[in-house]
């Protein structure tokens, strides 16, 4: 490793020294240089008067009224700056030119001088040496209750945000630049204002399938800038494997008070339903399936449901009806949503006081989201040496939710699709007259919706206090003392009760249980401490130098306790205490961790135009194992260290670039080792857990410890290109990059002798290459009419290098996920079918059949889905499965248009995701036509007799052929473009600029208004773990839904 | 302007068009496609022109609009040709044309490709039909497995009509034996069932419920409780009848193993131990009829082809009338195997004293269960074993009785009748004999519908002297 670190940087010292080759180094001279110039709105080609010019800690210049400047500059090598109100700032290499004409284009347009924010510093991109992509999001005031994870869809190369589900603040799983590790996080860091935001869910929530986000309880409003770190984060030590995102919460920009207020209203618009079969065509299916489980048409033909005349039929009202399940699980709903934000202060100090309530109705009837937020950052200068901020927020959220996603007797999502359709919500007596009462479980065993919608409670409350001081002191000139230290307290209360009445009973080994009860708590305690000196210097004006030496420290204490009862005595009975005493479920867990990482960073700069930057750290954590292989020994416990180096080198600023078109080109490369340490809290250690044993707790050893368990490592290259041309009109980034995993967590099987199963190793590794693009063109520059279009774009390839035994299989939603040596990780690895048996003489000639679990085998029949026998051995078995999908994209991004005409603007971002593959789960339960269930309408088409080509199998009860076994029949492009906002505002011309009212804008924005795709469920953008081996399984989870939203902001 | 303007349309008026395709690809996975999934069974029929009479008949008895409904059905349609052979008094009466037409359709989903096996298919009618193949009933599916959206149609080279079952037959021809059809027919009793009675009190002395009269019991007759239920349409029976000199040879020939008190209840008992054997529960065609058939009760009968005198095919099975089926007593009256361990009664509770045991019988190599009872302390105790319906016949009676607990042989006896009776002297038991002992003959010169034979003990109440000890008691007739 150390060689290959010091041949990189044997490199970059060449590159290093190109520049001073390629051109002559000009002679210091004392006497007096300007340079002359004139400054033009590139909009209007109109000189633009009163624009700052200047060159940093020399000089500076006003333009004047012709937009003529004239500013004296050290040498004709210098860089110049230029600012203007509502202009895009600009830094020009002078190159040797003496007289420069420069074109201003508007704020609005993105542009290589716009702020980035890197782990130490506020700098810009033009100066940035490492793969970063930079999101303002300060026109996001419209998409209110969107979450930062979700909100950088499509916003940023090569990070894929993929929005869990449609429940309000659930938010994004995030990869950037794909898969980097099987186990471990895939999610980038998040910093926020210089502290790590733990953003982790400790521990399941006990309502199904739902998540809660830590993220939901950061307002998007607050935020000013986002900043990813894509190859850079090696300064994070282990925490860094996956690239950082740095956020930066509201300033204030100016001394004098401003005042911002927003409101808003949405109306979100519920999914279109899916289409399930009518009465009348499940009433046809229902009959069949019967018959294939064994009964006799006089016994179909004797239940209530088959019985169509109303004389001597009690129950005729009860079972011939029509409802839409859908319509009463899903509701048009609305959101609310107030803002204000202070700022302001003096010389000694300026904050920023924001609140904000939101109320989220959800599409699901009765779900909703309540949001409670404040924030209170300030900045102090106590000194002139002692500076200081603080950031201090509290956020509570309240939700009230339903089961979604595998939750078959409880998710009213999923019961509206398969619940019979000529059943009601209400009970209905024998002459047709409806009851306020809801129905109970129906005759087929399944639940009503309705019920779950109105009874069932699962609500939580869950509230964060962040808050950190940083103070800043200088030693002397150039040399400074840092510290930041912080705490986050994050509580989360969850409970539920799921009543008896309407929902169908589960079954565990000693009892049956009805009513189900619960209640959790999750807390996380964590503190946070960085410390660091800086010395910055700048020699001769040619050589920048940087460095920073700092520690960081975090303890973490994290806890989950639940309890979960049953079958209380009434459903009016519905907190945890009142269930049964002997059915109870006590549980929880305690995370307990420390990280220590210290840090060591250089910078260095050659004229403004070639950078170095050297990082390193070292880290310890109590997470790695004492014996772990690599790493540096200390004290009997290891540390990883981890180098990173990056170069860049601003090719426009040399000579031969003076009179290019092109304004900037740079040339960046890195290479960086990087660590994740998401190994689990006490992998290296032997832990206990309790086990009972007829009746009897005791302890038993929970697996067995890997003292050699560390952390996984990374090896991140990465090559950069950054080029604007045509007065930035058009700005182009381009990344490749290979990232490698060793040291991958894996778990491997262990003999049956030793009592467990698998054991978390080392003994993995993983590549990912890829190229991320990003390009923004102003298509039409016209000072009442501007057209901006952004394409963002990721792709990348994952290949396992290794894990043990070549290959392993693991399933999700009864999907088999491959993971083998050469490809990529999570493949889906099923079956394919051939279309159905048309014939009986047809499915002979194939002369196909499965192995029962006796033993004896069944023959694949007219009716059945011909399953391709990959080995030829004419039994389809586990061995007859290949690859048939990968849910990775091809690629990945979001293309945005951005209009301005005179007072209106309007805003487009297409997210898109091409070539991703989709597991259709849900389609899976509604065409597997196998049990009591509604299903699709598709499956009208299902095989009825010889001779009928259709590509949906015969009703057989319980499938005993597996004709709905994960095959490619579930496998859909999950490809699409959406239009996944729109916006159009208006901003209000105020009369008297100096009065009450400063500003006044109004907005129409639409979310998810459009998606073209060709997936069949309800929407193909869904995620139901943050783990690489469940991407792309659509398990129902609640769907995303459009949104309307009227909004007006406000500024005194 | 005018180019910005179509800058602008042109992606949104592509994007709509790419709306209008996406939105098609996911209609059309969920459209049905297939035409005929969007008929129903009675559109089928009415586009088959030659089904018009059927379809004509469908519409007459109402059942088109059932075909209409989304309930499954497979409907067996013969062609207009076929319907020309209709009984023409059928059409006018509603009751049996809704009879006959519901006896074409099927209330479940039936393909030939499916029913390899005989497949008993209940129709609309109430009448069950065999299904093999192609072949439905008597006929045969000339287009078969056509379907539609609630069913399947199968087009049938005839008509099925809806026969009278085997009872019906009895009850409705004319051309049915008077004699034996009239015996049946005089079974008929109201017999004890709790299922619908209505309790009206408890009786205080024995707990038992007291029932509202008339709801405690239902008019049956003995045949279908002690037979055959011949009504039952699900089931398959061969029924037999005897014409009325053949019924009465039969009569005639089993009359001296009946005796009773009255010449009545003498006819009636042989009567009803004729008629017993006349129904089994398996159809035999006239094809393939065997010489002999086992019925319920065991007895084989003698099946002379030649008697037969008509073969009458009914919805549930078959009916012979015969010149002659000559059932031999030999056949008809069987051995009598009593188990020793099931005794009906003992003359004193000695529970305490009474041991089952069981052994290996080293001479056959079977196991088997005795009954021991040991030092009961009872002189000449008995147990009884009841016989039901026992004939006018004389038995040899054997037993096999086991000494294997005491090293003393002793004594005991079989009773026939009565505990007292003399029929048989007391027998030594010897010691370790595993082989069955005949015991003598006796003469049973009347019919009793209750019998009883005794194991009697020593008259002595020292226990190595009195005890009994039985494997089984073995009756032979001795025919």
């Amino acid at each position: 490793m150390f060689l290959l670190f010091k041949r990189f940087f044997v490199c970059s010292l060449a590159i290093a020294f190109m520049p001073l080759l390629v051109q002559p180094v000009l002679a210091q001279q004392p006497a007096k240089l300007t340079v002359k110039g004139t400054v033009l709105d590139a909009a209007s080609k109109k000189p633009l008067p009163g624009a700052r010019v200047s060159v940093k800690d020399f000089s500076a210049a006003i333009s004047d009224n012709n937009g003529a400047f004239s500013l004296t500059v050290r040498t004709y090598d210098d860089n110049i700056l230029l600012n203007a109100d509502g202009y895009a700032p600009v830094q020009i290499a002078l190159k040797g030119r003496q007289t420069i004409t420069i074109n201003l284009n508007d704020a609005s347009l993105p542009n290589f001088q716009e702020q980035a924010i890197t782990p130490f510093a506020n700098t810009t991109r033009r100066d940035l040496t490492s793969a970063s992509g930079v999101f303002n999001p300060n026109g996001e005031w419209t998409r209110s209750l969107e979450t930062v994870d979700a909100l950088l869809q499509g916003r940023v190369a090569g990070l894929n945000s993929i929005r869990r589900s449609g429940t309000p603040g659930v938010g994004a799983n995030l990869f950037l630049r794909g898969i980097n590790s099987l186990y471990t996080t895939n999610k980038p860091l998040i910093v926020v204002d210089g502290m790590i935001y733990d953003a982790n869910d400790y521990g399941q929530s006990i309502i199904a399938n739902n998540y809660t986000n830590p993220l939901a309880l950061l307002n998007t409003q607050d935020i000013e800038n986002i900043s990813v770190l894509k190859d850079a984060a090696s300064i994070y030590g282990t925490k860094g494997a996956n690239g950082a995102i740095l956020i930066t919460t509201a300033r204030a920009r100016q001394q004098a008070t401003v005042i911002d207020f927003g409101a808003y209203t949405s109306v979100n618009q519920r999914p279109d339903f899916l289409p399930v079969m009518s009465p009348d065509t499940y009433r046809t299916y229902l009959g069949e399936i019967l018959q294939s489980k064994g009964l006799s048409s006089s016994e179909i033909a004797a239940m209530s449901f088959m019985k169509d005349d109303t004389a001597g039929n009690p129950e005729y009202y009860r079972y011939h009806n029509y409802t839409r399940w859908q319509d009463n699980v899903f509701k048009n709903s609305v959101t609310n949503n107030y803002y204000l934000k202070v700022t302001g202060g003096d010389n000694i100090a300026t904050y920023a006081l924001s609140v904000g309530y939101a109320r989220s109705k959800g599409v699901i009837n009765t779900t909703d989201l309540t949001r409670y937020n404040t924030r209170f950052n300030a900045i102090f200068n106590f000194s002139k040496k002692l500076t200081g901020t603080a950031n201090l927020s509290f956020t509570f959220n309240e939700q009230n939710l339903k089961d979604q996603g595998i939750a078959e007797k409880t998710a009213p999502l999923y019961l509206s699709l398969v619940k019979a359709p000529f059943l009601t919500s209400n009970e209905v007596n024998e002459k047709g007259v409806f009851s306020p009462n809801l129905e109970d479980v129906d005759f087929l065993g399944i639940g009503n919706p309705t019920a779950l919608i109105r009874n069932m409670q699962a609500y939580n409350k869950y509230y964060r206090f962040a808050g950190a001081f940083r103070f800043n002191y200088e030693i002397k000139k150039g040399f400074t003392a840092s510290t930041i230290f912080g705490v986050v307290y994050d509580k989360v209360r969850e409970n539920i009760f799921v009543p008896r009445k309407g929902v169908a009973n589960d079954t565990v080994s000693n009892a049956v249980l009805d009513s189900r009860l619960g209640s959790q708590v999750k807390r996380l305690f964590s503190f946070y401490t960085d410390s660091w000196l800086e010395y910055k210097k700048t020699f001769q004006n040619v050589h920048s130098f940087q460095t920073r030496l700092g520690l960081r420290y975090q303890h973490n204490d994290a806890e989950q306790d639940y309890a979960l009862g049953f079958n209380s005595a009434t459903d009016e009975l519905i907190s945890v205490q009142n269930g049964l005493n002997a059915l109870r479920q006590i549980g929880g867990g305690i995370g307990e961790w420390n990280w220590m990482n210290t840090y060591f960073n250089a910078e260095y700069g050659f004229r403004n135009k070639l950078f170095v930057s050297l990082n390193a750290a070292m880290d310890g954590s109590s997470r790695f194992g004492l014996a772990a292989k690599n790493g540096l020994s200390l004290g009997g416990v290891k540390f990883a260290v981890l180098p990173s180096i990056n170069v860049a080198w601003l090719l426009s600023s040399e000579h031969f670039m003076a009179n290019s078109k092109i304004s900037l080109l740079k040339l960046r490369a890195s290479y960086g080792m990087t660590g994740n340490d998401d190994i689990g809290n006490y992998t290296s250690r032997q832990t206990y857990t309790s086990q009972s044993l007829l009746g009897i707790q005791g302890l038993v050893r929970n697996g067995i410890p890997n003292s050699a368990i560390q952390w996984e490592s990374g090896q991140r290259i990465n090559l950069g290109l950054d080029i604007a041309a045509w007065n930035d009109r058009i700005s182009l980034t381009v990344d490749v990059y290979k990232n490698k995993t060793s040291n991958m967590l894996v778990y491997e099987e262990l003999p049956a002798a030793t009592g467990f199963s698998t054991i978390a190793t080392n003994n993995g590794s993983m590549e990912n290459t890829g190229i991320d693009a990003s390009l923004n063109i102003r298509v039409i520059n016209k000072p009442a009419f501007k057209w901006d279009i952004g394409l963002q774009a990721g792709m990348y390839r994952n290949k396992v290098l290794s894990v043990p035994n070549g290959s392993f299989v693991t399933s999700y939603a009864g999907a088999g996920i491959l993971t083998r040596n050469g490809e990529s990780a999570n493949q889906f690895y099923g079956w394919v079918a051939d279309g159905v048996f048309s014939t009986t003489a047809e499915a002979a000639a194939a002369g196909l059949s499965k192995k029962n679990a006796d033993g004896s085998l069944s023959a694949f029949a007219a009716g059945d889905i011909r399953f391709r026998d990959l080995n030829g051995d004419k039994l389809i078995d586990e061995s007859d499965r290949q690859v048939i999908g990968d849910p990775n994209p091809d690629f990945t991004g979001g293309f945005s248009n951005s209009i301005a005409f005179h007072r209106f603007k309007l805003d487009a971002l297409f997210t898109f995701s091409s070539g991703n593959d989709v597991y259709n789960y849900l389609r899976n339960k509604l065409e597997s036509l196998s049990g009591v269930e509604n299903q699709l309408q598709s499956a009208v088409r299902r095989w009825r007799a010889d001779g009928q080509q259709t590509d949906m199998p015969r009703a057989s009860f319980g499938d005993p052929m597996g004709n709905s076994r994960f095959s490619n029949r579930w496998i859909e492009d999950g490809s699409y473009l959406r239009l996944r906002s729109v916006s159009l505002s208006y901003d209000l011309p105020v009369k008297n600029k100096d009065g009450f009212l400063k500003n006044a804008v109004i907005y129409i924005t639409g979310n998810n208004l459009l998606t073209f795709t060709k997936y069949m469920g309800f929407d193909p953008e869904f995620s139901a773990s943050p783990s690489p081996l469940a991407q792309g399984i659509d398990t129902g989870l609640d769907p995303l839904y459009r949104t309307a939203t009227l909004g007006v902001k406000l500024g005194f | 302007m005018k180019a910005n303007l179509r800058l602008i349309l042109l992606p949104v008026l592509g994007a709509l068009f790419l709306l209008a395709g996406c939105k098609k690809l996911t209609e059309e996975h969920n459209a049905v496609g297939d035409p005929a999934l969007k008929k129903s069974l009675m559109q089928l029929i009415d586009e088959n022109p030659d089904l018009s009479t059927f379809a004509g008949f469908l519409r007459q008895t109402g059942l088109d609009k059932e075909l209409s409904s989304s309930k499954s059905f497979t409907v067996f349609a013969p062609q207009n040709s076929q319907m020309l052979g209709i009984d023409q008094t059928i059409l006018t009466d509603a009751a049996r044309l809704k009879k006959l037409i519901g006896n074409h359709i099927a209330g479940e989903q039936l393909r030939t490709t499916t029913v390899t096996a005989t497949y008993r298919v209940k129709m609309l009618s109430g009448k069950y039909l065999n299904m093999q193949g192609t072949v439905i009933g008597d006929v045969n599916i000339s287009k078969a497995d056509q379907y539609a959206s609630n069913g399947i149609l199968q087009i049938v080279d005839n008509p099925l009509p809806a026969l009278d079952n085997c009872w019906e037959y009895m009850l409705n021809n004319t051309q049915a034996p008077i004699k034996q059809k009239n015996y049946v027919l005089s079974l008929f009793r109201n017999v004890f069932d709790p299922t619908n009675a209505v309790v009206i009190g408890i009786n205080p002395s024995t707990g038992d419920p007291i029932y509202q009269p008339g709801t405690d019991s239902v008019f049956t007759n003995l045949f279908w409780n002690r037979v055959f239920d011949l009504r039952d349409e699900k089931k398959q029976f061969t029924y037999f009848m005897l014409t009325d000199g053949a019924w009465d040879t039969e009569n005639t020939k089993y009359a001296p193993y009946f005796p009773t008190s009255t010449p009545d209840s003498s006819a009636f008992t042989t009567s009803w131990n004729v008629v017993r054997d006349f129904a089994v529960d398996t159809v035999y065609n006239p094809a393939n009829i065997p010489d002999t058939i086992l019925s319920k009760d065991g007895t084989k009968l003698g099946i002379d082809r030649a008697a037969i005198v008509r073969t009458v095919k009914t919805s549930n099975g078959i009916v012979y009338v015969m010149s002659k089926l000559d059932v031999m007593p030999l056949h008809k009256f069987k051995t009598i195997i009593l188990q020793a361990e099931n005794y009906n009664s003992t003359s004193v509770d000695r529970r305490g004293n009474t041991y089952f045991r069981d052994r290996f019988n080293t001479a056959t190599g079977f196991d088997f269960r005795d009954m021991l009872v040991l030092g009961h302390g009872v002189a000449q105790f008995n147990v009884r074993y009841q016989i039901n319906e026992m004939p006018a016949v004389k038995y040899k009676a054997y037993w096999m009785a086991l000494n294997d607990f005491q090293t003393a042989t002793h004594q005991q006896r079989l009773a026939i009748g009565g505990p007292t009776a003399a029929t048989f002297a007391y027998v030594t038991v010897p010691l370790l004999n595993y082989n069955e002992v005949y015991l003598g003959e006796f003469i049973n010169s009347r019919y009793w519908p209750v019998y009883n034979v005794y194991l009697v003990a020593a008259n002595s109440t020292t226990a190595a002297v009195n005890p009994i000890v039985c494997d089984y008691i073995k009756l032979v007739p001795g025919l």
